[in-house]
């Protein structure tokens, strides 16, 4: 009997002991390691658009309810990260998760792809890591090519790994869902142009403030305006026209003498990425 | 028995997955290139040289019956920490051998060295056993890595990390189809085959000229 207690005891104080280090450890390398996965992610895009110093991030959320960071560049590029459990019916990868960053530009088209994370088979599917391999996404779309293995489809576009067509298979298929994605969750960019936005607002002001006549010049330059504007819910101010009359005077003074210097497009984009 | 040839013995005469065929999962699993051998075996030693000196310290206060759930606890948080402190400060090295990392847990060698010499011995030999041993086990799996990969894709990779990737094209794939069997499972199961049989034949060979 005294025995079978020292049995329990000694067992259960080394559990307890090794519980106490992964804790340890796991408090000390959880923010690293969070980070690190920022940095690869960071390290990804500017790999797929290497003039893209500063992208933009925002959160879209997938089908199936998947927060997604999409990281929006200038020139309505942008770039994101899909793996293989974030769409349903992609083929399931040989082992494990695959994510992949996909970088598309204005149209859809694909400009590069980088595999994130895969645990594929050494020297057969991970493989899909290779330049010669995953350069091949490189130029298509949804509607320019078709996201198949040939293996599968003799129509397809993409060459198999050879000994490794499941993981192929998978990587093609996360490309085709993401491409899907992308194309639903915000038309053809994922960084709606200057004209959607406006037209958004517009709608969402006529819905709260009623009728507020035609889009005129003024309201084109009134990005500022939408800041204020599009503070988060439950905060929201609520302003009555006059009050929102002399904000406008205000604001329009101030854009008068901002516009005496040049606003090229891209710069009015990241203005209004940075009042979000 | 001396420090040296606790040292020595994991390469030939009690080398872990030629003589003991210890560890044959990874054995078969990752030599695919003979780098990815390489960096298997190198964290396998890292982990077996840290289990092992753990064990030989508290073999001595484990009851019998227990010893291998309280091994298994040791050499699992080991790994796990290993883990997650090569994620946090060696990214690129964690991203070309962390496939290996988890694969080290269900290693047989270690449990078989903590349990056979570690849990018998002072700390110095145990330490000295995992470094051998672990040694062995590497310099056998880049050998099963270079002729799988030399046979299976014509290619030799010896080192890869970041951007530095140190490979030798042994004969090219479009000259002389390689034989891509090798690359695959069964290749592995054929490839440590002949390497048993040339090991035992080379044994026996000495023992006849003895």
């Amino acid at each position: 009997m005294n025995n079978m207690v020292k049995m329990v005891v000694t067992l259960s104080l080394i559990s307890a002991l090794a519980a106490g280090a992964l804790a340890f450890a796991d408090k000390m390398t959880r923010k690293k390691i969070a980070m690190q996965a920022k940095l690869k992610a960071a390290r990804a895009v500017k790999k797929i658009f290497p003039d893209c110093a500063a992208p933009v991030e925002r959160i879209v959320k997938s089908k199936k309810g998947e927060a997604i960071t999409v990281y929006d560049c200038p020139g309505q590029k942008a770039c994101f990260i899909f793996s293989s459990n974030s769409a349903s019916g992609i083929s399931r990868p040989y082992s494990g998760l695959i994510r992949v960053m996909v970088g598309v530009d204005s149209r859809g088209t694909i400009e590069g792809v980088e595999v994130i994370t895969q645990s594929e088979t050494p020297g057969l599917g991970a493989n899909i890591e290779e330049k010669s391999w995953i350069g091949q996404f490189k130029g298509l779309s949804l509607t320019k090519g078709k996201l198949a293995v040939k293996k599968v489809d003799r129509t397809g576009s993409i060459d198999a790994i050879s000994g490794a067509t499941i993981s192929s298979k998978a990587v093609t298929g996360i490309v085709k869902a993401a491409l899907e994605f992308y194309a639903a969750s915000g038309g053809k960019s994922a960084a709606p142009s200057e004209k959607a936005r406006n037209q958004r607002f517009n709608r969402a002001r006529q819905r709260k403030h009623g009728v507020m006549g035609p889009r005129s010049r003024a309201n084109r330059l009134s990005a500022p305006l939408r800041a204020i504007q599009r503070k988060p819910r439950g905060k929201r101010v609520r302003r009555n026209k006059k009050q929102l009359e002399g904000l406008k005077l205000q604001l329009r003074e101030k854009i008068r003498m901002r516009s005496s210097r040049a606003m090229t497009p891209a710069r009015t984009m990241q203005s209004t990425g940075g009042a979000k | 028995m001396s420090a040296g040839k606790e040292f020595t013995k994991g390469f030939w005469r009690e080398n872990p997955s030629l003589v003991l065929l210890l560890g044959m999962c990874p054995t078969l699993a990752v030599t695919t290139s003979a780098f990815n051998g390489l960096g298997m075996g190198m964290a396998t030693t890292v982990v077996l040289i840290g289990s092992n000196i753990i064990i030989s310290l508290i073999a001595g206060i484990i009851p019998k019956k227990v010893r291998i759930p309280s091994y298994i606890v040791v050499i699992a948080t080991l790994v796990t920490m290993v883990d997650m402190f090569m994620a946090a400060y060696a990214p690129d090295l964690h991203s070309a051998l962390g496939l290996f990392i988890p694969l080290i847990v269900v290693n047989c060698i270690i449990l078989g060295r903590a349990e056979a010499f570690a849990s018998k011995n002072s700390v110095g030999y145990a330490a000295l056993d995992g470094i051998g041993m672990g040694l062995g086990f590497a310099l056998t799996l880049f050998i099963l890595g270079s002729i799988r990969e030399v046979l299976g894709n014509g290619t030799l990779t010896v080192f890869k990390y970041k951007e530095v990737l140190l490979q030798f094209v042994v004969y090219h794939k479009e000259a002389i189809r390689p034989v891509l069997v090798f690359i695959l499972a069964p290749g592995a199961f054929i490839a440590l085959g002949f390497l048993l049989a040339f090991k035992n034949y080379i044994d026996g060979f000495k023992k006849k000229n003895a």
